[in-house]
């Protein structure tokens, strides 16, 4: 008998003495997560918990459907765009806060003036700022966003970062308390807090004066967050029916769960990519071998992302010939593809003046097997990358400086399905933009500044088929998603990678 | 005596002053701490932002004599992940982390004095190659398996105990046991060196040609003299238990300072990092000066010198 079968074994045998701690039985869903939330409150915190926990606890006026990319009504029973510039929402007339009080239309007016006021701190505010020029309440129900020159993506970052706040919620003018809402939380959402300890958990309820018929129903009666860092831990949790439901599974804890009699593996997509990013201006050095379109060329044939996904990614992996992938707006799918070919990249690498190949510094933060894999295949056509790994902020410290050759990075695009959301890698300005093509950057810039959706494809299309013409980075991979749950629990795997706890039943 | 316990403790502040001070640098020169708070798909703006409202733009002797400034009104700071006082985060996780710490070592002081002073009676007959392999095993198995094995041992297959979390005495006693037996190998050979040695001297010999028993010779005339260094090495273990226990509280998700400990270093929480710091340093020393009036007390020699 393997290890595998003796520890199935001896699961079974637990599990027929393990009495049952949470569950179908009570209606409660326990939920591990792998890092703790540090505070309730979404507008201090970009973690991708408190993305989960804010869906539950915080309705804004729209929701994002991900199944059909279209943002559906919520807290506002209708929108409707009153000219390029502003969106009128009309709110419904039985939303309620959790200690009661009904949601007006002042609230809303002051959940977008504070994200964009300077002494709130929010993590968005800097973002909302660049386009936010007023909320206005027409009347009770009423409520007019309008940006300073037309923006596409208002509705995203109105469904994502601007959650809904009772006026007030942080004192008054004379006296702010920006951390109000951090231990308790007054939301909106289908579920509300009943208790909150960073480092034990949280316990969420059914908010019992939550609107009816909203596109974002309460599942269990009551769901506790527990953070458990250790996946071994998890494991014995899901085993023993002390936990129902995990996401971010590494890929072979995820697989050896699938196999148990007791837990469902479920791979899904998410919204985040990979991909490298090559210094074609010469910013690191104006003469580099990066600053040669052949030598670019040569990189993306060099590098076989077919195997990296096959046997390194695995689950719902693919490969992607642009940053962005197939179902995404704006994601152009008609643009210069460079196959496997280390051959071919050879005889460009020769062609560019290398054929003894180079050496340069690839920068990293996260999976470093995959840059280990790409180093490897450039290695087969002479290329030494030198991986310099390091923490997120050392590189994003190392990015300022425009101190990187290369930078293998991601994106996760805030689990928004629109190119748009990935235009700091294109337009002037940014960091993260390496190349700095004045073409690229006002096809980007236009479309960020484009309403009509037709038009804002047209852009995107020209930009990426510019981008990939260049060869300004080399595209890798979507990533995939691991999640586990209990085989009682009736879970679907979501199509932008954001497990929406709410949704989850019991079979 | 009063004299010597204020100088260790007055050298004990500063070197955890120093320690501060290099955890700070150490930080922030690493490290962008703005691009950290701000995530790992903020814009330049955010970032930017992040840096002026946080004050991270000011030169770092600005930043760390403000530190030192408040510290001596007795405030730790604000932490920027858990949007609260750094010194209320410490005093809600520390009673896991101490009941931990106190468990887990009376596990390692029974179970390590208990092997010594079996294993010194007979060197190398059974009892002593017995202990001495199980001390070996101790030391040798690292706690994240131990600790796993346990989980599948007598949480999953005899659900015993419960898996993880830290609200009933239940959920202490494996992690209390993973934790305290990793001390126990240093302890045991401590215990059976100093009792081989005092065994084998002259007034053991002396009190044994008196008549009297072995258990009174054991217990109250060798084991008291044999006791000293390993009073010393236990203040030092409990310092390092309070320092909380990283691996055995993630492994088994308790709620204690070593896992506040790492969460706030792997995000550049610099408050709550510098805070733990000086704590933890503050902690030491005083269990070390704590360490020495015991030995004082144990060894009248002491006193003197």
């Amino acid at each position: 008998m393997g290890f595998k079968t003796n520890f199935l074994t001896a699961v079974l045998i637990g599990t027929v003495c393990s009495p049952a701690l949470a569950g179908k039985s009570d209606d409660t869903l326990v939920v591990a997560f792998n890092k703790e939330v540090t505070t309730l409150d979404g507008l201090y915190s970009t973690a991708r918990e408190n993305v989960i926990l804010s869906h539950l606890v915080s309705d804004q006026l729209v929701v994002l459907d991900p199944d059909t990319n279209e943002y559906l009504p919520a807290l506002a029973e209708s929108y409707s765009n009153v000219d390029e510039r502003t969106v009128e929402f009309v709110l419904r007339d039985d939303i309620k806060f959790h200690d009661g009080s009904p949601v007006t239309a002042e609230d809303i007016v002051f959940s977008f003036e504070w994200v964009v006021d300077d002494r709130s701190k929010t993590k968005r505010g800097a973002f909302i700022r660049s386009w936010f020029e007023s909320a206005e309440a027409v009347d009770d129900r009423t409520v007019r966003v309008t940006s300073k020159t037309p923006y596409p993506l208002m509705l995203r970052d109105t469904a994502m970062f601007v959650k809904t706040r009772k006026a007030g919620s942080y004192g008054d003018a004379t006296q702010l308390d920006i951390n109000a809402q951090t231990q308790s939380l007054n939301g909106t959402g289908p579920y509300r807090v009943v208790s909150f300890d960073a480092g034990a958990g949280i316990t969420l309820e059914r908010f019992d004066g939550y609107y009816a018929n909203s596109p974002k129903e309460a599942g269990a009666a009551k769901i506790v967050i527990r953070p458990i860092p250790e996946w071994g831990t998890v494991s014995a949790e899901m085993i023993s029916g002390g936990v129902q439901f995990a996401y971010t599974v590494p890929d072979d804890t995820a697989e050896n769960l699938g196999t148990l009699p007791m837990v469902d593996h479920h791979p899904g997509p998410t919204t985040r990519i990979a991909f490298l990013i090559l210094d074609a201006r010469g910013m690191t050095d104006p003469e580099g071998p990066m600053t040669n379109l052949l030598v670019r060329r040569a990189m993306n044939h060099a590098i076989n992302r077919e195997a990296i996904v096959e046997y390194l990614i695995g689950g719902s992996s693919v490969v992607i010939n642009s940053l962005c992938y197939d179902g995404m707006f704006g994601c152009h799918l008609d643009v210069t593809s460079y196959e496997y070919d280390p051959e071919k990249a050879k005889a460009l690498l020769a062609e560019a003046g290398y054929a003894d190949g180079f050496e340069f510094d690839l920068w990293a933060y996260r999976d470093k097997q995959i840059s280990e894999a790409v180093a490897a295949d450039l290695a087969k056509v002479g290329i030494k990358a030198n991986i310099n790994f390091v923490k997120l902020s050392a590189f994003a410290k190392a990015r300022a400086a425009e101190e990187t050759p290369a930078m293998h990075g991601t994106w996760g695009y805030y689990a928004t399905p629109d190119i748009g959301a990935i235009s700091n890698h294109f337009v002037a300005g940014s960091n993260r933009n390496l190349n700095h093509d004045p073409e690229v950057q006002s096809l980007f810039q236009a479309a960020l500044e484009t309403i009509d959706p037709a038009e804002r494809q047209d852009l995107y299309a020209k930009a990426l088929k510019i981008s990939a013409d260049n060869a300004y980075h080399v595209p890798l991979y979507r990533f995939t998603e691991n999640y586990v749950a209990g085989t009682d629990v009736d879970f679907a795997p979501p199509a932008d990678g954001l497990p929406r706890l709410n949704e989850l039943t019991w079979k | 005596m009063v004299k010597f316990i204020v100088r260790r403790l007055g050298m004990g502040l500063l070197v955890a002053l120093t320690v501060s001070l290099a955890t700070f640098l150490v930080l922030n020169l690493a490290a962008d701490p703005a691009a950290m708070v701000a995530g790992e798909d903020a814009s330049p703006e955010a970032i930017e932002q992040i840096r002026v409202q946080y004050g991270f733009d000011r030169p770092l002797y600005v930043r760390y004599g403000e530190w030192i400034g408040k510290l001596f009104l007795g405030d730790l700071g604000e932490s920027y992940y858990w949007k609260r006082p750094v010194l209320d985060l410490f005093i809600e996780r520390a009673p896991v982390t101490l009941k931990l710490a106190l468990s887990s070592l009376s596990i390692t002081i029974v179970v390590g004095l208990l092997l010594g002073v079996l294993a010194a009676q007979k060197p190398n007959g059974w009892l002593d190659r017995i202990a001495l392999s199980l001390g070996t095993a101790a030391q040798a198995v690292p706690n994240f398996w131990l600790g796993l094995m346990m989980i599948i041992l007598l949480g999953v297959m005899f659900p015993i105990f419960p898996v993880s979390g830290d609200t009933t005495w239940k959920h202490f006693v494996m992690p209390a046991f993973v934790l305290g037996m990793s001390a126990v190998p240093q302890v045991l050979r401590l215990t059976r060196a100093g009792m081989i040695e005092v065994l084998g001297s002259d007034y053991i010999r002396t009190a044994r040609a008196k008549g009297f028993g072995p258990g009174r010779i054991l217990f109250q005339h060798a084991l008291r003299n044999a006791l000293l260094p390993v009073v010393s090495v236990i203040a030092i273990q409990l310092g390092y238990k309070l320092g909380g226990s990283v691996i055995t509280e993630s492994v088994f998700a308790l709620n204690g300072l070593g896992r506040l400990a790492y969460e706030s270093i792997l995000g550049a929480d610099i408050p709550t990092v510098q805070m733990l710091v000086f704590m933890f340093a503050l902690i030491f020393i005083l269990l070390t000066v704590a360490g020495d009036v015991l030995n004082a007390w144990l060894d009248p020699r002491m006193r003197v010198e």
